[in-house]
């Protein structure tokens, strides 16, 4: 049976689910918050619903996004500081090539996949890789146009303030769409997010 | 409307009338949604005194200090041709937009400090530094 357990492998260590959890309330603020700024100058034809949006007006929404931008980019730093030492991103993150990638996708469109803790399936190493990635992306991005002056050689390499403007926006949609994902799949299976919250072993690999 | 000769960042109330129309009907939906928001969210309007706005204040602190770490006086913002100017020029002061006052005919700018020329400005002497809506 899947629930055997492995060793005593955390399925999350401790540094991973606090990580997370600072990342994933921090992302939302970026949120509530960019769209605040969004709406003062929107690029594309449509605003996001002011109930939505925190910061309350322009400058509000600016001292929210400031201020949680640290608290996203210290944790991100400090998220890719131990997956590369822990080797979280080797074990879990790592690519395994187009064929088992299709199978597993096979399997996740048909809803067939086995969700065993503390191991990442094709699809999810994809996913998670691109999440991260586009995270990294969007800091990138914001920090190019919070000083396009000062960091003009970062805006330069987006291809100028507009475009960088629009490739965070871009990012954020990018995000947003995974977290529909992610939501998804926690809600079929809740054990994961026990997993996130309260220390649980890895099960075994079948 | 002021005359003026080649004032190149200005907006006519002709170009911004639709918006302004569009805006001022939705006035009350918008002010109720976020007088709403700024209820479920206290603190968050930087106008109040609560803990958050105090955190809030902390965190902009250390931005200035990262922002005056990262200023370099020697680097200079990127210049763009008139042709990119956006027309209506977006607005995003913290008055609404169908508040905007014209600026009045008789309009100075005093000027003191350490500076060569101290004649007040008036629109008509601040060609490409302002439109004449500033209110």
């Amino acid at each position: 049976m899947d629930q055997i357990q492995a060793g005593h492998r955390s399925a999350h260590p401790l540094p991973i689910r606090i990580m997370h959890w600072i990342g994933a309330a921090a992302v939302i603020c970026m949120f509530l918050s960019g769209w605040a700024i969004y709406n003062a100058s929107p690029s594309l034809p449509f605003t996001f619903p002011w109930g939505l949006t925190l910061g309350g007006w322009l400058a509000g929404g600016i001292a929210w996004h400031i201020s949680v931008m640290w608290v996203l980019f210290a944790d991100g730093l400090a998220y890719l500081a131990y997956g590369t030492i822990s080797g979280h991103f080797w074990r879990d993150l790592r690519p395994t090539g187009p064929r088992i990638l299709l199978r597993d996708l096979g399997d996740t469109l048909r809803f067939r996949l086995p969700h065993r803790l503390g191991h990442y399936n094709a699809v999810q190493r994809l996913l998670y890789t691109a999440v991260i990635l586009c995270i990294c992306m969007a800091v990138l991005t914001g920090l190019s146009i919070w000083k396009p002056v000062q960091l003009a050689w970062l805006a330069r390499l987006f291809g100028g303030y507009p475009i960088a403007r629009n490739i965070h926006l871009a990012m954020m949609f990018c995000i947003i769409a995974f977290l529909a994902v992610h939501l998804l799949l926690v809600a079929i299976y809740p054990r994961t997010l026990v997993s996130m919250i309260a220390s649980t072993k890895a099960e075994e690999e079948r | 409307m002021i005359r003026r000769r080649h004032v190149l960042p200005s907006v006519s109330l002709a170009e911004i009338s639709p918006e302004v129309a569009k805006l001022s009907r939705r006035r009350l939906l918008r002010n109720g949604l976020s007088l709403g928001s700024l209820a479920l969210l206290t603190g968050c309007d930087l106008s109040t005194h609560s803990g958050i706005d105090a955190a809030l204040w902390a965190m902009l602190r250390f931005d200035d200090r990262v922002q005056s770490a990262l200023y370099n006086p020697q680097r200079l913002a990127e210049t763009y041709p008139a042709s990119a100017i956006t027309r209506p020029f977006r607005f995003n002061a913290y008055y609404p937009i169908w508040e905007v006052r014209p600026v009045p005919e008789n309009w100075r700018l005093a000027v003191t400090g350490l500076v060569a020329d101290k004649t007040p400005w008036t629109v008509d002497r601040s060609p490409g530094r302002g439109s004449p809506m500033v209110a």
